[in-house]
């Protein structure tokens, strides 16, 4: 439970950093190549399948681990 | 010629995959509508990432960028990675484990059977069915767009359609869309969708990574890729500036967009595929793997927006959004790369088209005629059958309405969004919350559509693409102080605050489920 909290926790903050209106004039370049507001949601991307994945891991139901392939009529 | 001849091979090949996938077909309503539940993490990967991005991931990224800048990115694709995977997660999941338990095939009667409740079915099903009706038509009206455009000057030498520049008329390249879709979902039912949309993701995404490399290295002119790139940016910082900012964007509309992708959550066709999952732990890799698929094909389109806005592009003033990446293609790489881009925007275009048209079948067989007829009076071979009649009805319905004059249908786009965003809360509360009622579900409804209609009337039958709420007179009102707090936000805001707040105060004051139905949905308790 306490890695549920966690995740949300992760997913809250990811929605923060998706909402950077301290970024919104700059127009610098990262490496000469990116814009740097593009950079930084590329890595809002990136960030948000590390905390998906740590979802999956931390906060998984139990429940569904333990049940056998679905492939068929439904159960009773 | 060659690109119309690539594009041909294309949809020869998915009809080729259509018809393999029909030879595993198990002969049940069950197997056509659900691949028997069969469906693995990678291709549930594949067909939930087709499913969800239509031809506006490559066509409107770039020309979204080319208009507003590199923020787009921010607006509409990072905003998705997070919004999407959490849908997947809170919704896909659980909605997957009871429709296993249950045998749910379709969204009406998860909430029927909830909220024990035919009449809430009834009138959802209406509503489900409107929300993806402009949605179809964007799909199969940009198909004929597309095969219009790729198909110019190929029949010069017959002196066929003079009046299209020798091209395939849009009426024409619509039919042969829908005609290809309909094939291969008739024959294979849910697994040739899947299997389609895995092979024709598996396109864009390819197409999408070649184009760039190709764009790049024509804008940017140097001997490396990544001086080229360099060289590419330069120009834009040079030039335009402020595209490389967010300064085109209205802050209160950046926000309020990161509603709009909770829309995925409510598709029925997305609902649909859940629900194909072979376990629950299939819906591991779409979670994890989705915001970075979505990075992979918006980021390069962006770039190639930015880059349309140089001299060194050269695009003509007044080009459109939607020109954007075409133009490009055509001037920086040959035929045969962009028959190939063809095919590839014609990919995303089907592999959502196709899992609609499924899924507004099943919903048509299982929610009107199955419910009220009884399935029992019915064999697997019929409801197949039925299914598959529906299918061609829609299909068919879809073409005739592409037909008429259709300017509104793209403004359209978002507003079904909204409609769907707004039915996220009920889904929630049906999922999570076991005091939600049969009338607060009912108030819910009630609300999103009134506050929608209302909404829609104001902005001029979304004829007004900048309307927001609250509008500007309002702060001026007597009852202004009501909404003066308030910035200006796009309309999904107000409608699903309608919605969610109605469905909460109903179901606090009204009578809760009974207790046996909550022993079905919420077992723990």
């Amino acid at each position: 439970m306490r890695g549920c909290w966690f995740v949300a926790l992760l997913i809250a903050l990811l929605v923060l950093l998706h909402q950077d209106y301290w970024n919104w004039h700059r127009r610098d370049l990262v490496a000469d190549a990116l814009p740097a507001t593009l950079v930084w949601h590329m890595g809002v991307s990136l960030l948000a399948a590390a905390a998906w994945y740590l979802a999956t891991i931390l906060c998984w139901p139990r429940e569904e681990e333990q049940e056998p392939d679905a492939g068929g009529e439904p159960q009773p | 010629m060659i690109p119309l001849l690539l594009v041909v091979g294309y949809l020869v090949l998915l009809l080729a995959l259509g018809s393999a996938s029909n030879r595993l077909f198990r002969g049940t309503a069950r197997d056509y509508a659900l691949a028997s539940q069969t469906i693995g993490p990678v291709l549930l990967l594949l067909s939930l990432f087709g499913t969800t991005m239509t031809a506006f991931a490559l066509v409107g990224s770039t020309g979204r960028a080319y208009t507003l800048g590199a923020g787009v990115y921010g607006l509409l694709a990072s905003a998705s990675g997070i919004v999407h995977s959490l849908c997947f997660f809170l919704i896909g999941v659980p909605l997957w484990r009871l429709g296993r338990r249950h045998g749910f095939v379709t969204q009406v009667e998860f909430f029927r059977r909830r909220l024990e409740s035919p009449g809430l079915g009834l009138a959802l099903f209406p509503v489900l069915v409107a929300l993806v009706i402009p949605y179809l038509l964007v799909g199969v009206i940009g198909g004929g767009t597309v095969l219009e455009q790729v198909s110019r000057g190929a029949f010069r030498s017959w002196g066929w359609f003079p009046q299209y520049e020798f091209g395939l008329p849009s009426y024409l390249g619509s039919l042969i869309v829908c005609v290809v879709v309909l094939i291969y979902v008739f024959l294979g039912g849910m697994r040739g969708t899947a299997w389609a949309n895995a092979f024709q993701t598996t396109v864009f995404m390819v197409l999408g990574v070649v184009t760039f490399v190709v764009i790049a290295k024509g804008v940017g002119g140097q001997p490396t890729f990544w001086a080229s790139v360099k060289a590419a940016t330069a120009r834009v910082l040079a030039e335009n500036p402020a595209h490389l900012s967010r300064e085109k964007i209205p802050k209160a509309v950046y926000a309020s967009f990161l509603l709009i992708p909770l829309s995925v959550g409510m598709f029925p066709h997305i609902f649909q595929h859940w629900l194909t999952a072979r376990r629950a732990s299939a819906f591991k890799l779409p979670i994890v793997m989705h915001p970075l698929f979505i990075l992979v094909v918006w980021a390069p389109c962006v770039m190639i927006g930015l880059w349309a806005t140089t001299s060194a592009a050269g695009l003509p003033p007044g080009t459109k959004e939607n020109q954007v990446l075409a133009l490009m293609v055509a001037r920086y790489a040959g035929p045969w790369l962009t028959g190939l881009l063809t095919a590839g925007i014609l990919a995303a275009i089907m592999s959502s088209l196709d899992s609609q048209f499924l899924a507004l079948g099943t919903m048509f067989t299982h929610d009107v005629v199955l419910y009220y007829f009884g399935p029992q009076r019915f064999s697997e071979r019929q409801k197949v059958w039925l299914a598959r009649g529906f299918i061609v009805a829609i299909v068919g319905l879809t073409y005739l309405l592409s037909l008429f004059p259709h300017r509104a249908v793209f403004d359209m786009g978002l507003w079904c969004f909204s409609g769907f965003t707004a039915l996220v809360p009920l889904v929630l509360a049906a999922l999570y919350w076991p005091r939600l009622s049969r009338a607060g579900a009912w108030a819910s409804l009630v609300a999103m559509v009134a506050v929608w209609a209302v909404l829609f009337y104001r902005s001029d039958f979304a004829a007004n693409k900048r309307y927001a709420f609250p509008e500007p007179w309002m702060a001026d009102a007597p009852w202004g102080w009501l909404v003066s707090w308030c910035p200006p936000l796009h309309p999904v805001v107000a409608i699903t605050a309608a919605s969610a707040a109605a469905l909460v105060v109903v179901s606090l004051v009204t009578r809760p489920p009974k207790p046996e139905v909550l022993r079905q949905f919420f077992p723990g308790r």
